[in-house]
């Protein structure tokens, strides 16, 4: 561990300086060579102290983190006191650590004292989601959803809160753009799926008995599940990139609808000729996408509040 | 009646006020956060210092000001703080608030409870 002396300006907490002038045995000269001592020492531990630098990286995302009032500031105070007292105290890789747990503290902290309520609302208000929906998935045993007419209130809901957004063909369009990249998202997760039933032998008999005993869970099978994590993924994806490109909420939730329907619709003229099938299919693009797209919205709503909050 | 000051909030305020250190004496950020470690007798995260040195200052309670910086800072300029009217009237709402809720109550020895 690098352990360097370090004359400060002043928090009288340093160590001592060391001083190649010492001096003479009797005492003679012991006041003037203390001085030099004092001076050589202070110069020299000055010039070794501006080499000192926290991670540069860290730095970085503090900086980044920081509204513009305090960037200059806040940075200056932390290399300041890492430079002075941190480093001659604890050493070179403890002080590191401390820069960046002071960085972490800021980051959060500050941050947050920075945001106003609305970004703050947004951002706890998708997490909340985010809870709800994996708690329903947990409590599901990550079973795929089983559409009971209750559960297509809150979608319903969204959809025509959503489309209250539409205001005109310029959003269409700018909604198919940000849908058709989500969709190809999802044909490539689904490309992937079939690639990999093709090369791993799924025993449906299997999974089908695992289901009719207690204690299943979708987990059990990971090749399923992966797949199911991924199209969750991809809509939120969907959702975020939407409210965060058009600055709106709603119009996130309708690009997630948008990117579900798109990938639905091919699966619905395929299994036309089966009775229940691509009602089913269709039902269930509208009301994954909007749900799972709301809580990709409601991030993106909130992060791209803070940043405006921030950058003042 | 205006809003009571938390406990760290008055740590703050007190730091700016009477600092009871040489560095703590110089009213800049860093001053204070090393001040309120000394004055908690704890470490304290720079986060939560410069966030309530924010809210003070929105509440008006404190104001600051920027100065050029030290070489020993890359020169980067420090913001002094000065503790306003309204901040003291606070502190002192708040040491009233603490004392009344005190009056009378006689705490049984320690260990007794």
């Amino acid at each position: 561990m690098v352990r360097r002396t370090v004359a400060g300006e002043g928090n009288g907490m340093n160590g001592v300086n060391q001083s190649p002038l010492q001096p003479l045995p009797d005492g003679r000269g012991s006041e003037s060579a203390q001085a030099s001592a004092d001076l050589y020492g202070a110069a020299t531990a000055r010039e070794r102290s501006t080499d000192l630098n926290p991670p540069r990286w860290a730095e970085a995302v503090l900086r980044d983190s920081l509204p513009a009032r305090d960037r200059e500031t806040v940075t200056g105070d932390l290399l300041e006191e890492y430079r002075e007292f941190i480093v001659p105290q604890r050493g070179l890789l403890s002080a590191h650590l401390w820069y960046l747990w002071q960085t972490a503290s800021l980051v959060v902290l500050k941050r947050r004292s920075d945001m106003k309520i609305g970004a703050w609302l947004w951002l706890t208000g998708g997490i909340a989601w985010i809870a709800v929906i994996v708690a329903v998935l947990v409590l599901s045993r990550f079973t795929p959803p089983h559409l009971q007419p209750r559960a297509l209130v809150l979608p319903a809901a969204l959809i025509a809160v959503a489309l209250t957004a539409i205001r005109s063909a310029a959003d269409m369009l700018q909604l198919w753009r940000i849908a058709r990249i989500w969709t190809a998202l999802l044909v490539l997760a689904a490309g992937l799926r079939v690639f990999s039933d093709l090369l791993i032998i799924f025993d449906v008999e299997q999974y089908f008995l695992a289901q009719a005993r207690s204690g299943f869970s979708e987990l059990q099978f990971p090749e399923r599940f992966a797949f199911g994590a991924s199209i969750a993924l991809i809509l939120m994806g969907a959702g975020f990139h939407g409210a965060w490109k058009t600055a709106a909420f709603r119009k996130g939730v309708l690009a997630a609808l948008a990117a579900a329907l798109l990938i639905a619709f091919p699966l619905f003229a395929i299994q036309w000729t089966k009775p229940d099938g691509p009602a089913q299919i269709l039902v269930l693009a509208a009301v994954i996408g909007p749900t799972l797209g709301t809580a990709g919205a409601m991030l993106a709503t909130g992060l791209r509040g803070a940043q405006a909050d921030l950058r003042m | 009646m205006a809003d009571i000051l938390g406990n760290f909030e008055q740590a703050v305020l007190l730091s700016l006020l009477q600092p009871s250190t040489e560095i703590g004496k110089q009213g800049y950020g860093r001053a204070v956060l090393k001040e309120v470690q000394a004055r908690l007798g704890r470490s304290v995260s720079a986060g939560a210092v410069y966030a309530t040195l924010d809210r003070l200052e929105a509440k008006g309670f404190i104001s600051s000001r920027t100065e050029p910086g030290t070489p020993v800072r890359d020169n980067r300029p420090r913001r002094y703080y000065k503790v306003e009217r309204a901040g003291v009237r606070a502190l002192h709402e708040a040491k009233v608030a603490t004392e009344r809720l005190w009056s009378g109550v006689r705490l049984p020895a320690k260990g007794m409870a």
